[in-house]
């Protein structure tokens, strides 16, 4: 008991950049992944789309990069013997970024898979497909905010 | 900063004079011709004149730009020369042009030899092919001295085969001895799939020997067709890939040769293709016996000079008349350099129609700016910039590529204007900012973010106003843009203290104002929105409706809160790419050159990511939030009939 409450801001706010990065890294990666399988499979038969492809499958790779800034803002406040609630404070900033970044990230992967196929049979479906998929990705920008705004608090 | 005015052009010509009219046309390339064969339903038309076109022709000539374009890409592989980085077209003169064209039968028949050597090639390939499979099959086998051929003697059999690699052959070779003394037994090789066996017996013994050997998946292999022993044939079948490869080299050698006629032939599909165009472009023509006509766009400020053009150099009749008040016409875009530069950006979104405001020239400066607060970083856009200009005055590109090198040259020279504003330069730290450093404040930042969002939507509803003043319809300015406007602004200043960095005391006086200025707005609204329904409930609903919008207006402006938060990532990963490189120490040499290699791959990384980030974002800014609030788009790109050529530009 004694430990955590010396240590446990330090623990929590840590834990919170892990958390909240991980959980953003996992969306974009499943979001990436699966756009990348599907335009794969359209530039084996038309290999001059790859520029619209690729825009497509970078798309859903923002979520763990806001993750990222969030969780290196967190690690910068942390100290080894901060007050618990500070702690607790960084640990539940992280939150919105990640939990938001997770559901958006597979979601735009989602999206953009169907704009790669899109672009697949009409290649002016470019521009179409990016604001598509960029609206799910709104939500991931309000959820770095929040976060920015939370860590600006502690 | 307007679509061009066009007129509608009628040229009725002699059928005898057809194909020159259409040459002068294509050559003037100002003209976009019309589908006449629509009007073939209406009967007046159809017992006048009938339907122009010979679509045996152009698939005929269709047919011969695909041979052409195969065996250039074909040429391509060989071709040495040094391609540059972006391709233009070649400039050709009219002499060169008709030299090649006289020429032309030698091309052709260089295209058939082409093709044969490229059928001979494939030949020779199949046959490397099945040469060197022979060769792989054979190779366990080179120590076999008896021929491949020998399969029995009077009294014996020859037999050689495989066993799966996990047989033990020691065993096997036991066994064999065991039960059938008279057996020769030898394991002429192994392989981490198989063993390979030689195994000869008095034929009287088969049947004990083929027990064993099926014991230990023994399969027997034969080589049809082969005589002598495998080192013999293996020999022979190298011996015959050598001369297919001599014969390749050849034939290779000879396509290197061929290159040189790769540029007439570039030429050659270019005519082709002009011829087609032609040809194609009868299609959409009308014409009786002795006469043709046809119909078609051009601009305004054209009219008389293609008029005069064309009746002085051919027999032929041309009207230009004004077009209707609602008629929709191809839509040719006449913009400045920053205007023209974003020109693409809108046509992916949608061409303007030919009755509203070209918006590109509002627009450009929004794109610009918003890219560089969202890349924000000094130092990539100085290497955007620097690039761009570098490629612009380097490189001959083509008008597309140009426009979009302009576009990143203006976006790059934002990029810096921010970076000074902000101090954030390849994100090392305390650069004094003439603004401020939004990492330390990002709070302020966005507060200006929803600021830029704000005066962008009003002027979005001032492009509205200028629309609808065009139409002539005045009052719905008053009622759908002014009322808005005034909504708008009561709104914003009723929700004053609820902005990040404002101290809600201080603007107690506006928000008071900005009730009632809100509740003005909201009466006339509600008074003037549902206008158009019938009776008067659904008219009073449809205002009260109408003020779902305010939510939409709330959600836009928070929209740009991405301006914030793209340029925020932008600084902080720079800035981290900094202290994993510093973090490496300078003890050494090598670590010297590793922190190099870090800081360039991180920040060419994170520049590439930001960069592609902000051009997405800031396109989505412009449809979202800019263009769905007044644009309509759906016009058709104006396409003049002119030589449309791939690899040359013919100079006159």
């Amino acid at each position: 008991m004694n430990f955590f409450m010396s240590y446990g801001g330090s623990i929590l706010a840590v834990l919170g950049a892990a958390v909240g990065f991980a959980l953003a890294g996992i969306g974009s990666s499943k979001g990436v992944g699966t756009a990348g399988e599907a335009g794969a499979g359209v530039l084996t038969e038309e290999p001059g789309r790859f520029g619209a492809v690729m825009v497509l499958e970078a798309l859903p790779s923002t979520q763990a990069i806001y993750a990222f800034v969030i969780a290196f803002l967190t690690l910068q406040k942390v100290e080894l013997t901060m007050p618990l609630q500070n702690g607790l404070s960084l640990f539940v900033a992280a939150l919105p970024v990640g939990i938001v970044g997770l559901i958006s990230g597979i979601w735009q992967g989602k999206v953009a898979t169907a704009g790669i196929h899109m672009v697949a049979k009409r290649p002016d479906g470019m521009g179409r497909g990016i604001v598509m998929a960029l609206m799910v990705e709104m939500f991931a920008i309000l959820g770095f905010i929040i976060s920015i705004l939370m860590l600006g608090k502690v | 900063m307007a679509v061009v005015k066009m007129n509608k052009i009628s040229l009725i010509g002699l059928e005898t004079d057809k194909e020159r009219i259409l040459e002068n046309l294509m050559k003037i390339g100002m003209v976009e011709i019309k589908d006449l064969s629509e009007n073939m339903s209406e009967e007046e038309w159809n017992n006048l004149v009938n339907t122009d076109g010979d679509n045996e022709a152009m698939q005929e000539i269709e047919a011969k730009i695909q041979k052409i374009s195969t065996i250039i890409e074909y040429l391509d592989g060989y071709d040495t020369r040094k391609k540059g980085l972006f391709s233009s077209k070649r400039d050709i003169s009219v002499n060169d042009y008709s030299l090649v064209l006289k020429n032309q039968d030698k091309l052709w028949s260089v295209i058939e030899e082409i093709n044969q050597y490229d059928r001979s090639m494939s030949d020779l390939k199949s046959e490397k092919n099945k040469y060197s499979n022979l060769i792989l099959s054979l190779k366990p086998w080179e120590s076999l001295d008896i021929p491949l051929d020998l399969t029995s003697t009077k009294a014996s059999t020859v037999l050689i085969g495989v066993v799966p690699e996990i047989a033990d052959t020691g065993k096997m070779k036991q066994e064999i001895a065991d039960e059938v003394p008279e057996c020769y037994f030898e394991v002429i090789g192994e392989d981490k799939d198989q063993s390979y066996l030689l195994i000869i017996y008095l034929t009287s013994e088969e049947e004990a020997v083929s027990k064993i050997l099926k014991q230990y998946g023994f399969s027997k292999v034969t080589f049809k067709d082969l005589k002598g022993t495998a080192k013999h044939n293996i020999n022979e079948a190298s011996k015959n890939i050598d001369s297919i490869d001599k014969q390749i080299e050849d034939i290779q050698k000879k396509m290197s040769d061929y290159v040189s006629y790769k540029d007439d032939l570039e030429v050659l599909h270019d005519h082709m293709v002009i011829e087609r165009d032609r040809k194609k472009v009868l299609s959409s023509l009308v014409k009786t016996d002795k006469i043709f006509m046809l119909e078609g766009w051009l601009p305004e400020n054209m009219s008389e000079q293609v008029k005069s053009y064309m009746e002085k150099s051919c027999d032929c009749y041309v009207d230009i008349i004004k077009p209707a008040e609602d008629e929709e016409f191809p839509v040719l875009l006449a913009n400045r350099e920053i205007g023209k530069s974003v020109e693409s950006i809108t046509n992916m979104y949608s061409v303007p129609n030919s009755r509203e405001i070209d918006p590109n020239t509002v627009m450009a400066p929004f794109f610009i700016l918003f890219f560089g607060l969202m890349l924000s970083d000094g130092g990539y856009g100085a290497i955007l910039a620097i690039g761009s200009g570098i490629i612009l005055k380097m490189f001959k590109l083509d008008e597309g590529m140009k426009r979009f090198m302009k576009l990143m040259l203006y976006c790059g020279i934002s990029t810096m204007l921010w970076g000074f504003l902000f101090g954030g330069w390849f994100g090392i730290p305390n650069i004094p900012a003439l603004w401020f450093n939004p990492v330390d404040d990002p709070e302020l930042l966005l507060s200006f973010s929803l600021l830029f969002g704000v005066i962008h939507i009003f002027v979005a509803l001032g492009m509205k106003a200028a629309n609808l003043i065009k139409e002539k319809k005045y009052l719905d300015v008053l009622f759908d843009v002014v009322f808005w406007y005034i909504t708008f602004i009561g709104f914003i200043l009723f929700l004053l203290p609820y902005v990040p960095k404002i101290n809600a005391d201080e603007v107690s006086g506006l928000v008071n104002a900005g009730k009632y200025i809100l509740l003005v707005g909201v009466v006339l609204l509600i008074l003037t929105q549902g206008r158009n329904s019938k009776n008067i409930f659904a008219k009073l609903i449809g205002g009260v409706g109408s003020l779902y919008d305010l939510i939409g207006f709330m959600s836009d402006v928070l929209s740009y809160s991405r301006l914030l938060a793209l340029g925020l990532a932008t600084s902080v990963i720079g800035s981290i790419v900094n202290q994993m490189a510093l973090m490496l120490g300078f003890n050494n040499i090598f670590k010297i050159a590793l922190i190099i290699a870090v800081l360039l791959a991180g920040h060419l990384i994170n520049f590439a990511i930001n960069a592609l980030g902000a051009y997405v974002h800031s396109s989505r800014l412009q449809y979202i939030e800019f263009f769905g609030k007044f644009y309509k788009g759906g016009g058709t790109s104006f396409e003049p009939f002119k030589a449309n050529t791939k690899y040359i530009n013919l100079k006159q």
